[in-house]
């Protein structure tokens, strides 16, 4: 409930922040598609599981609104995104099928391979995709309305918010459903989870299959908000600094991929204008110090605050108690 | 100064430094490794930590300093590797990132911790890499991992991986 009600407040806030300087709304909606990609790499990360190729499905997502937008010039915004996120399901369902039967390292190389290869052919095949220039898309209407650049940008950010705040309490929901609790046993003991009847195998496909839908969204919106589609959304680079988000966020509640996200991009839009020069010197840094200082994560370190308070205010429960006890009868 | 000079086979013209120096020092590293892991004590204790952490720590050897001894041999091949290729590629601040995830899809089509294997993974991949460069240039990029995707769809656990128990 608490947390509900502090990412509302959080969303408000960046929405008067948006609507006030109109020239941070680019940096906070791309900086939202990777807080929302990297909580589809986190409902991976759950199963302990880390991709290394999950840009594949923003990447598909994204060339399939450029695609539809150029077929159909006529196509709304939100139509060209349910398409983008659709076209991300059907190919997580086909690629999930096989890929899901690994783990660890084979897991996270196998998702790096395959986007690879889509990278390399959406480069390669120029008359189709223009290769490394990439598609425009000419900026669709907004659920039947012909906008302006300007109300268009705040249209998407009102867009983007409320969708993250719909798929962080999607996840959330997921993480505390029996799927999601079996997902997070894949990590502590796969065996026992086969002996108690799941299928591990179809435990990770469906947490797959949800986790390429969320980053599908991801590429939809970066596709529209940027105009531009480019091989570069699928590269193994950007698959990284999703997973990057992930652990700097933590996996342990849908919210660490926001935090991670708010942090990453601080870090890089600070140092980028302070230090240019520096700019992933300084990131790197802060991912080594993060991990020395929070190895759970952002996530990970509240909730363990969170604990301790509990266990101090029931500990201290229990004394006061104790002595009530120890009064009682002296006092008949 | 003396040179090292080419080597012709055939039509083509190789530099005596690719065809010769580099396959030297990687076999020799090849030897040295194995006859570390295999004939010295701390070679054996670092054997005996990768088979079962637990046990070996029961036995008295220090898994912590094994793995750091690991990190540090790791780290000497890794730049062993750099100091070889530097004469023969450009040398570009980024150079780490793609050969890291390169030597992963190696690992990975190789399977873990089989060091034999994963030589022989190289050379495979690197070979079909070079046709590729003549045969299908627009996959080259993808080449290395379009093999390791074939290689896990057959062998899931990598090409030279022995099979094991599942732990409880």
């Amino acid at each position: 409930m608490k947390v509900a009600v502090l990412s509302l407040v959080a969303a408000v806030a960046t929405l008067i922040l948006g609507y006030t300087l109109s020239w941070t709304i680019t940096p906070i909606v791309i900086g939202l598609t990777y807080a929302i990609a990297a909580l589809g790499v986190s409902v991976m990360a759950r199963a302990g599981q880390i991709s290394f190729g999950h840009a594949m499905y923003s990447c598909i997502s994204a060339y399939t609104v450029a695609f539809l937008a150029r077929a159909m010039p006529g196509a709304d915004a939100l139509v060209l995104i349910f398409a983008g996120v659709a076209a991300s399901f059907l190919a997580a369902i086909v690629i999930g099928l096989f890929v899901v039967r690994y783990r660890g390292i084979f897991f996270g190389m196998l998702n790096l391979a395959l986007s690879m290869v889509l990278f390399a052919l959406l480069g390669k095949l120029y008359t189709l995709t223009g290769g490394s220039d990439g598609m425009r898309i000419v900026r669709p209407t907004m659920a039947g309305i012909v906008m302006e650049r300007e109300s268009f940008e705040r249209a998407l950010l009102v867009l983007t918010l409320v969708l993250s705040m719909v798929l962080a309490w999607w996840v959330q929901r997921y993480f505390r459903s029996g799927s999601g609790q079996a997902l997070s046993a894949i990590k502590t003991n796969e065996t026992r989870i086969e002996y108690l009847g799941f299928s591990a195998y179809f435990i990770m496909w469906k947490g797959y299959l949800l986790s390429a839908v969320v980053v599908g969204f991801s590429g939809a919106i970066l596709a529209l908000m940027q105009g531009l589609v480019t091989p570069e959304i699928g590269s193994w680079l950007r698959s990284g600094e999703f997973v990057f988000i992930t652990i700097l966020g933590g996996a342990g509640h849908a919210a660490g991929a926001f935090l991670g996200a708010v942090g990453f991009e601080s870090v890089k839009l600070v140092s980028a204008a302070y230090f240019p020069g520096l700019w992933q010197f300084l990131l790197g840094l802060t991912l080594i110090l993060v991990i020395f200082m929070f190895p759970t994560g952002f996530v990970g370190q509240i909730m363990k605050r969170i604990a301790t308070q509990k266990r101090d205010r029931a500990r201290a429960q229990a004394r006061a108690n104790a002595t009530l006890q120890t009064r009682v009868p002296v006092r008949n | 100064m003396n040179r090292l000079g080419n080597i012709e086979i055939g039509d083509i013209t190789y530099t005596t430094y690719q065809l010769v120096v580099v396959p030297v020092v990687a076999v020799l590293a090849y030897v040295c490794l194995e006859f570390f892991l295999r004939h010295t004590k701390l070679g054996k204790q670092t054997v005996a930590t990768t088979h079962n952490r637990e046990v070996a720590t029961s036995l008295g050897i220090n898994a912590k300093k094994i793995g750091y001894v690991t990190f540090v041999i790791a780290t000497i091949l890794g730049a062993l590797g750099g100091a070889l290729a530097a004469p023969t590629t450009s040398l570009v601040p980024g150079a780490g990132t793609d050969m890291t995830v390169l030597s992963f899809a190696v690992v990975a089509t190789a399977g873990l911790g089989q060091i034999t294997g994963a030589l022989i993974a190289a050379l495979l991949i690197g070979i079909i890499r070079a046709i590729a460069v003549y045969a299908a240039p627009e996959l080259e990029v993808a080449v290395p991992y379009i093999i390791m995707v074939l290689v896990l769809i057959i062998r899931p656990h990598g090409l030279f991986t022995v099979a094991q128990a599942r732990r409880i």
